[in-house]
């Protein structure tokens, strides 16, 4: 063997095989990939933390203490709007005691229950190799936040975990192409997907079929079917509908109720009766969400597989067939808001 | 005009101690990445080292970041390695056109390392089969090239000025 040879293999083959041989290592183990977020995550989380904290303490300081331009207005009409939604909810809470009675009379399965976490959003892009629509919250394990736990606000869904770190999480947003949400609408009651498209661009509803009725305006729920998301928690406001005229299925697009990347306080939900919402999502199985026999994504795997616990309890309209997704991604034009 | 961090070994009074240059760069940088949507603002620390031939301090460094860049990234584990390896080869050969210290050599290199950056980042996205970045490639290659040459320049002149040379 000449020398040259054996450079040529000392540095080149020998490391090109080693990289090769810890990349798949790790695609089939995700040992690197937790390693990453658990050091590199913290990290990053920790450098940023204080930063924000100091500026969530400056703006609190400022619109408390400084700015409060309208504030005597804005107190009278929140007076008024308290006012309406005590009545609202003293109507409501009637309803809410006959629907549990009759629920239990019919011996629907009990819903799933929940637990509640408040977490701050401290970072958003956090370098070249964030390539998904996602933010960074303060929450992690050691706060009992799991892979994949649903992220919301009060207006409606965000996202779910796609990487937990110890004190820090990574959220993937409801935009992003790789997410989708199985949903029905409000008033129809038409079960779908909706997928994200991309920061500032429409959110697609997919799947409603050409006779269903769904209108612009109709609030999209999620319908609790994958089991990553609880039922009822609206995701977004559809805007366009446009009749199929070949396809089986209506083109309609929505847009998220909230500003995604605009926020600063959210809450995760983790659910207290262990149950497994399905495969990872950013360890490499589903990183690779579209590669053939890889689950597709966070709503879609275990829908593929029968859930093990029954869903919450639906609405007497609400019988949804299991959608399956293409296995491969289908990509369509991508509607940018006006 | 030369920029060359290289110091005298002994070190001078009033010089930052190399741990917390580096602490503050790290600092700065993971700060600069945040607010410029994802530009990468780290690479400049291993390139400064390899400009003063601080092979170790490289080395370690490049690992750090390797480890920093992954875990807020949403690719499999890898891909920074790769990026990293690319740069010393195209730092390695750079050195023999052009010599380090010379601002020409900064400019052309973040051009390179900028478009090497994409290249390493749209293959491991078609690869992992995720969606496509809806930018177009040179304007965000623009702004990296420009990231780079800002950040690595303005660091570089710092480091001169009160830096230490040594390991950290």
């Amino acid at each position: 063997m000449s020398p040259r040879f054996k450079r040529l293999v000392l540095f080149f083959f020998l490391p090109l095989f080693l990289y090769f041989s810890m990349y798949t290592w790790n695609w089939k183990t995700g040992y690197l990939d937790r390693l990453a977020a658990l050091t590199g995550l913290e990290l990053t989380g920790w450098v940023l933390a204080p930063g924000r904290w100091l500026q969530n303490n400056v703006d609190e300081f400022w619109s408390r203490y400084v700015y409060l331009v309208g504030v005597r207005q804005e107190n009278e009409d929140l007076v008024l709007r308290v006012r309406e939604l005590e009545q609202e909810l003293t109507r409501v809470s009637e309803k809410a005691k006959s629907a549990d009675r009759l629920t239990s009379l019919l011996r629907f399965s009990p819903e799933a229950s929940w637990e509640m976490r408040g977490g701050r959003v401290i970072g958003q892009k956090l370098g070249p190799n964030a390539i998904l629509e996602t933010i960074l919250v303060d929450v992690g394990l050691r706060h009992g936040v799991g892979l994949n736990d649903p992220v919301i606000s009060p207006k409606g869904v965000v996202g779910r975990i796609a990487k937990p770190g110890l004190h820090f999480s990574s959220v993937v947003l409801l935009s992003d192409p790789s997410s989708r949400i199985p949903v029905i609408t409000s008033e129809g009651r038409v079960p779908a997907i909706v997928q994200g498209q991309g920061a500032g661009a429409f959110l697609e509803v997919k799947f409603i079929p050409r006779n269903d009725p769904v209108s612009p305006g109709e609030i999209l729920l999620s319908s609790g079917l994958g089991g990553v998301f609880p039922k009822g928690i609206p995701v977004a406001r559809v805007v366009e509908v446009t009749p199929a005229d070949v396809s089986l299925f209506q083109r309609v697009y929505a847009e998220p109720l909230l500003a995604l990347r605009y926020y600063e306080e959210l809450l995760v939900l983790s659910r207290t009766d262990g149950f497994d919402a399905g495969q990872p999502v950013m360890t490499p199985a589903v990183t690779n969400a579209s590669s053939p026999g890889a689950p597709q994504t966070d709503e879609k795997s275990p829908e593929a597989k029968p859930a093990t616990q029954a869903p919450p309890a639906a609405g007497p309209s609400v019988t949804p067939p299991p959608v399956q997704e293409p296995s491969t991604i289908t990509r369509h034009p991508v509607r940018k808001k006006p | 005009m030369r920029l060359s961090a290289a110091h005298p070994s002994t070190s001078k009074k009033g010089q930052i101690p190399a741990i917390i240059w580096w602490t503050d760069f790290l600092i700065i940088a993971l700060w600069a990445q945040e607010l410029s949507g994802g530009l990468d603002f780290l690479s400049p620390g291993v390139l400064i080292c390899l400009q003063t031939g601080q092979w170790w301090t490289a080395l370690w460094m490049g690992a750090l970041w390797v480890l920093v860049q992954e875990g807020g990234g949403n690719l499999v584990f890898g891909v920074s390695i790769l990026f990293y390896s690319g740069m010393l080869v195209f730092f390695l050969l750079s050195k023999w056109l052009l010599e380090p210290e010379n601002p020409l050599f900064i400019i052309l290199f973040s051009l390179l390392l900028a478009c090497w950056s994409w290249v390493v980042l749209s293959g491991a996205i078609s690869f992992q089969e995720l969606p496509a970045r809806p930018y177009s490639p040179w304007s965000w290659i623009a702004r990296q090239w420009a990231a780079y040459v800002f950040f690595w320049g303005t660091a570089l002149l710092i480091y001169r000025r009160g830096g230490r040379n040594g390991r950290v």
